[in-house]
């Protein structure tokens, strides 16, 4: 009933988790000197100790100064010192008994929703995988782009790479690594939904914060959002063109239901664990949610006529550029949500304790000075090797209908109308302030893509899709923490309030008519294994992964479109082939010409029989080994098999095909 | 902790790791031409030629490498001479940082001390130059030096007896290494204009110490005497190349691009924009009291701009004697700031500047622990080529082919054939740095084949794919290398970027020829164009 796992694989989650607890613990100190005053620290430190101690080992390694397998412990040594230094922080240990035992519980969770389609395979679990472990094989980062051979990384990459870092020191593999960090990821965003939410209800009672956040936690990673309510439970009532619901469809409606030009995008978390990517935008969440934290605790004390500590904008310039390296969305959309919080302080009157604006407007300059020097300190090394792939900002040539944002979004709207309802009925300002910017800042992310749009490499139907995406990602999880919160102050009122409140509790709380799409029974851990879908060509796989290429050397495998089961070799070892998804290789490089020939090339490879242009093309690429399996049989009908096995001597051969080593004198003559 | 004594010469030394660190930075292959130039020359010299037959240089600059090196290794190995010679580059270096240091904290107190140990130790020109082995190191010590004396003798601290013999030794010893050490005079001619109507004792000074300056010139350089028209001839063709008479390679960058705005920018470049930016805040801000001392230098800066600002020859090696001046000012403003501003956000913006200026100096000292890129393409060139395979390489470039036979394009040359001929025989192409590329289209003159043979090379037209690019590694790569804008030295000799391609169509040298001569649109041409397509991913 509650799942189980092999031995192993038991050993392998134990000490997963207990290097999270560890790092947790280490961590705390830091997150109560952040957020003074914000709770014991346990949550905050949970989520910066799996941030910190993923980050450092990939700092390292992007220096060059230690290899990243050899780092891993990096991270949690360097908190462990900070900790020697400035202690532990006062001794509370039921607070963390009760974070654990509740991180323990939620990762369980998450495990489960993972697990219960466990296979690493289907919409872009190849890219993640492929990220994950070209990261965990890498000396140096960035790692080498395990589909496009003799180039680094180009894309957002780092928090996969720190997922690597907690693979290595938990020592799993790859595919271990992932669902283990999938549960981590959903655990950590409870846990950081519910801290949000309580501090933000926490003027209006513990208790009821307590309630609150546990309830927007349990939003953020089970609940859907205003479709997923209308288009399941009053399906009869909407105008549908489909004939049933399935869960994607709450992310693909505009444009897509009904059918036209004008095609967006409108993920959110819950849906992201139900696809099981570990994609960038759901690894970047407890960044984003510690960022959030750190910038809702600087407008409290600004509030309150305290300017920023330095401390807290450093690491807020951290959360910055961690946020461009881990999902650059992430950069604008945290900038914005500060920009927000600094109006509200200047904007206060002056006052006994609160101190003049242009004193306000001085310290939080330097403070945003000291943010950005930290956040450029913190993403050059990652910058000084990424090529930005995008098109510029561009207004939109389409927008929403309004009926269609509201379908989306209205569930949160009456909770939200609190805040000014409250506002006109002489509620206390301040405490309301911290709900309104970060509810403001959730209807800005929603607003956004309906002005401007950044361009990329798809077409006018898709034009806006991915900034819609990005954006209303985060804002979907602001939304929801907002409106919980929102509901403290009427609840704390009592009388006709209280039934107000629980009235806009109302549609919140239907939105968890997507749990089923989610949820999974505990029951359904039974082993960590991602890779059973290979089948009979498994061993070949695994054969792959050990392969010795030098550096600059690269195998090849079938190329094909996004998606498919292509090119899923180098993805599931990280091992360097010559071209991977071609359509991927064109976003990431913004360069179609690169991309295609390359997959030309490999086209060119497997069917030509001339001898003299393959050799070109294995001089051209370094090929050291070649993959023949069922992919290749089945996408090149005119298979030189002759031909390619001339070339070279199997190294592997079995059910699932054979992999030949081309000797580096092959080509020369 | 700033008030530690301690923080100083931690900063010293600190800038004495950054420039010692990674000396042999291209493995004793000697990459650098100029420094080339006067090491040759000085493994030649010895007890049966005193007298060198290289004059760009004076003789103190090629004996000084050669003396130093006596007790530590074979004084006729160039290799030797050239270790020798950078490390008399770095120890100069720290000790101009020192000596701008002291400087600075006597003008405007500690803090601006500091601010100028960590301004100048980390700066990048000043650890890039410390690892030439050329003269840049020692005329900036020369400067911050004079300077320091000057104000010292300002201030009472030393005599006029010390100041002038002190002067004259700095002046005399300068101009042994390079002829335009002399402008340098100008530093204590300013201190003594200032300090009004001369004494006696001060026309007895200057009645002897012009006499000994002259004195120490010549023995610092005896080819004044004993190869006077070779060193007058090299004189008159140095400076027909400064002022663009003559005709040179190394000059045709400042075709079209040159002149007081050009040395600005490059000024502003080499600070990180920032240090030129603060050093006009110390302007603005210095205490009155400094002013005094701070006007020799300032007066020394104005006129050495006014004189070469306006060369043709804009290298950016020319401004090295200007960056006493910038830092000092710079450090200067950074203790102003702290001390008399009360804006916190002032603060912070100053103190994320100097940090700037040191993680710019921070990463190119890390990038001498890598491997030249010349080296990486060399190893992968030999890895990869067959025996008797040719390698085509630019003109008037260090490309290291490892043995492989070598064929020189003429790509300043006006003949199709020629170029296609070489490229047709060739397996391979290093192209071994911007000098070519960013440069010869911009001259069709001299060059009128340039453009539509790199058109057509970049796509892909004459046959040659690249196959690998290779840079010197640095925690923050090309985010702080000087761009196209910055002048080609600041990156060919030390941090260039190489491009290997291989020959995969084997077109003949007609079709070759074809396709350089067809029409090309100059704008196509532009550095900023052609980077572009070098960057292109393959």
């Amino acid at each position: 009933m509650i799942g189980s796992l092999p031995p192993d694989q038991w050993a392998s989650v134990l000490r997963w988790l207990g290097w999270l607890a560890l790092a947790g613990v280490l961590a705390r100190p830091l997150a109560l000197r952040l957020m003074p005053g914000e709770g014991g620290g346990w949550i905050m430190g949970k989520l910066l100790g799996w941030l910190i101690a993923g980050w450092v080992p990939w700092c390292l390694a992007a220096f060059q100064i230690l290899p990243f397998d050899k780092a891993s412990q990096a991270g949690v040594l360097l908190l462990a010192l900070v900790a020697l230094r400035g202690g532990l922080g006062p001794r509370d240990l039921r607070g963390a008994l009760t974070v654990e035992a509740a991180f323990l519980v939620l990762f369980w969770l998450g495990l489960a929703a993972k697990l219960i389609h466990a296979d690493l395979t289907g919409l872009e679990k190849f890219t993640d995988m492929g990220f994950l472990s070209a990261a965990m094989r890498a000396e140096a980062m960035p790692p080498q782009d395990a589909w496009f051979a003799g180039h680094g990384l180009n894309y957002y990459y780092v928090g996969q790479a720190m997922v690597g870092t907690w693979g290595n020191m938990a020592g799993v593999t790859p595919d271990h690594a992932y669902p283990l960090a999938m549960a981590t990821i959903f655990a950590l965003t409870a846990l950081g939904a519910f801290h949000l939410t309580a501090r933000l209800a926490a003027p209006w009672g513990q208790k009821l914060a307590f309630v609150l956040g546990g309830f927007a936690a349990i939003l953020t990673v089970y609940g859907g959002n205003g479709h997923s309510v209308l288009y399941q439970l009053f399906r009869g009532w909407m105008p549908t063109t489909k004939a049933a619901f399935y869960y994607p469809d709450s992310t693909r409606f505009i444009g897509f239901d009904p059918d036209t030009l004008d095609k967006a995008f409108t993920e959110f978390f819950a849906y992201g664990i139900a696809a099981g990517d570990l994609h960038a935008h759901l690894v970047a969440t407890p960044l984003f949610l510690v960022a959030v934290a750190l910038v809702l605790a600087i407008l409290r004390r600004g509030l309150l006529g305290q300017m920023p500590t330095a401390t807290q904008s450093l690491a807020f310039g951290w959360t910055l550029g961690l946020g461009l390296m881990m999902n650059s969305w992430d950069l604008a959309i945290i900038g914005l949500l500060a920009v927000a919080a600094l109006a509200v302080v200047l904007s206060r009157p002056t006052g006994p304790g609160m101190p003049a604006v242009a004193a306000r407007a001085d310290s939080l300059a330097a403070a945003a000075i000291l943010a950005f020097s930290a956040a450029a300190l913190t993403a050059a090394p990652f910058l000084a090797s990424f090529r930005p792939f995008a098109n510029g900002v561009l207004p939109v040539a389409f927008r929403t209908p309004l009926w269609q944002l509201l379908v989306i979004y209205a569930h949160v709207l009456p909770a939200l109308l609190l805040i000014p309802v409250l506002a006109l009925r002489r509620a206390q300002a301040v405490p309301l302030l911290p709900i309104a910017v970060v509810a403001v800042t959730g209807v800005l992310l929603v607003a956004i893509p309906e002005v401007i749009f950044l361009k990329d490499i798809y077409g006018d139907d898709h034009a806006r899709a991915n900034t819609m995406f990005k954006l209303t990602f985060r804002a979907q999880s602001l939304l929801a923490i907002a409106a919980c919160a929102a509901l403290a102050p009427a609840l704390a009122r009592r009388g006709i309030w209280t039934g107000v409140a629980l009235a806009a509790m109302v549609p919140l709380g239907l939105t968890l008519s997507y749990l089923p799409h989610v949820y999974a029974p505990p029951s359904v851990i039974r082993n960590l294994d991602g890779l059973a879908f290979l089948g009979d060509e498994r061993p070949l796989v695994e054969a792959a992964r050990s392969l010795p290429l030098a550096p600059d050397e690269a195998l090849v495998e079938a190329t094909g479109k996004a998606f498919t089961d292509t090119s899923r070799v180098s993805a599931l070892t990280g091992q360097p082939a010559v071209i991977g998804w071609t359509g991927h290789q064109w976003l990431w490089r913004n360069d179609v010409a690169a991309a295609y020939d390359r997959a030309n090339d490999v086209d060119r490879f497997y069917t030509t029989t001339d001898r003299d242009e393959r050799c070109r093309i294995v001089r051209r690429y370094d090929i050291r080994y070649v993959v023949i399996g069922k992919i290749e049989r089945r996408e090149y009908v005119d298979l030189d098999e002759t031909g390619l096995t001339a070339l070279g001597s199997p190294v592997y051969s079995g059910s699932g095909g054979t992999i030949l080593r081309i000797a580096p004198e092959t080509c020369l003559e | 902790m700033l008030r530690s004594r301690w923080i100083l010469p931690v900063l010293i030394l600190a800038a004495l790791i950054l420039r010692l660190q990674g000396l042999n930075w291209d493995a004793g292959r000697g990459l650098h031409p100029d420094e080339g130039n006067l090491v040759r020359a000085a493994t030649s010299l010895g007890w049966g030629k005193l007298v060198p037959d290289f004059h760009a240089y004076n003789d103190l600059a090629l004996w000084l490498p050669k003396l130093a090196a006596l007790p530590f290794c074979d004084t006729t190995s160039e290799h030797c001479l050239r270790l020798s010679a950078r490390a008399l580059s770095a120890l100069f270096s720290t000790a101009a940082v020192g000596v701008m240091a002291l400087l600075a904290g006597r003008l405007a107190g500690r803090g601006a001390a500091l601010a100028t140990a960590l301004a100048a130790g980390a700066s990048a020109p000043l650890i890039q130059w410390a690892h030439f082995g050329t003269t840049e190191s020692a005329l900036i010590l020369l400067v911050a030096a004079l300077w320091l004396q000057t104000v010292r003798w300002q201030h009472g601290a030393t005599g006029t007896t010390g100041m002038a013999l002190g002067t004259a030794l700095l002046l005399g010893l300068g101009f042994g290494l390079k002829t335009s050490a002399l402008v340098m005079a100008v530093i204590p001619l300013i201190a003594l204009v200032l300090a009004g109507r001369p004494d006696a004792a001060c026309l007895r000074a200057l009645a002897w110490a012009v006499p000994l300056t002259v004195l120490v010139a010549v023995v610092a350089t005896p080819s004044l005497i004993f190869a006077t028209q070779d060193w007058l001839a090299t004189m008159r063709f140095e400076n027909g190349v400064v002022t663009g008479v003559n005709p040179v390679f190394w000059t045709r960058q400042f075709r079209d691009d040159f002149g007081p705005a050009y040395q600005l920018r490059q000024l502003w470049g080499g600070t990180g924009g920032v240090g030129l930016l603060l050093a006009l805040v110390g302007l603005v801000l210095a205490p009155r009291s400094a002013w005094r001392g701070l006007a020799p230098g300032l007066g020394f800066a104005i006129l050495y701009a006014g004189l070469t600002f306006g060369w043709h020859a804009a290298f950016f090696r020319y401004l090295a004697p200007v960056f006493p001046v910038v830092l000092v000012l710079a450090g200067i403003g950074v203790a102003q700031v702290f001390d008399r501003i009360p804006w916190q956000s002032a603060r912070a913006l100053v103190g994320a500047g100097l940090a700037f200026m040191a993680l710019t100096g921070l990463d190119l000292a890390a990038s001498y622990q890598a491997r030249d890129p010349r080296l990486l393409a060399e190893a992968d060139l030999t890895a990869h080529a067959r025996p008797g395979d040719v390698v085509a390489v630019e003109p008037h470039d260090t490309a290291l082919t490892g043995g492989l036979d070598t064929v020189v394009l003429p790509l300043d040359g006006a003949d199709p054939i020629a170029i296609a001929t070489g490229l047709a025989g060739a397996d391979w192409l290093l192209v071994a740095s911007r000098r070519n590329w960013a440069v010869l289209p911009r001259v069709p003159d001299e060059a009128p084949l340039a453009c539509g043979y790199y058109l057509a090379l970049l796509r892909g037209e004459l046959g040659f794919r690249p196959v690998a690019t290779f840079r010197r590694a640095s925690p923050f790569g090309a985010l702080l290398e000087p761009g196209l804008g910055g002048e080609e030295t600041r990156t060919v000799f030390d941090r260039p970027t190489l491009t290997l391609l291989r020959n995969e169509t084997r077109l003949d040298a007609v079709a070759i020829a074809t396709r350089i001569t067809a029409p090309a649109k100059a704008e196509e041409c532009s550095p900023q164009a052609l980077a572009a397509l070098w960057g292109r991913t393959r």
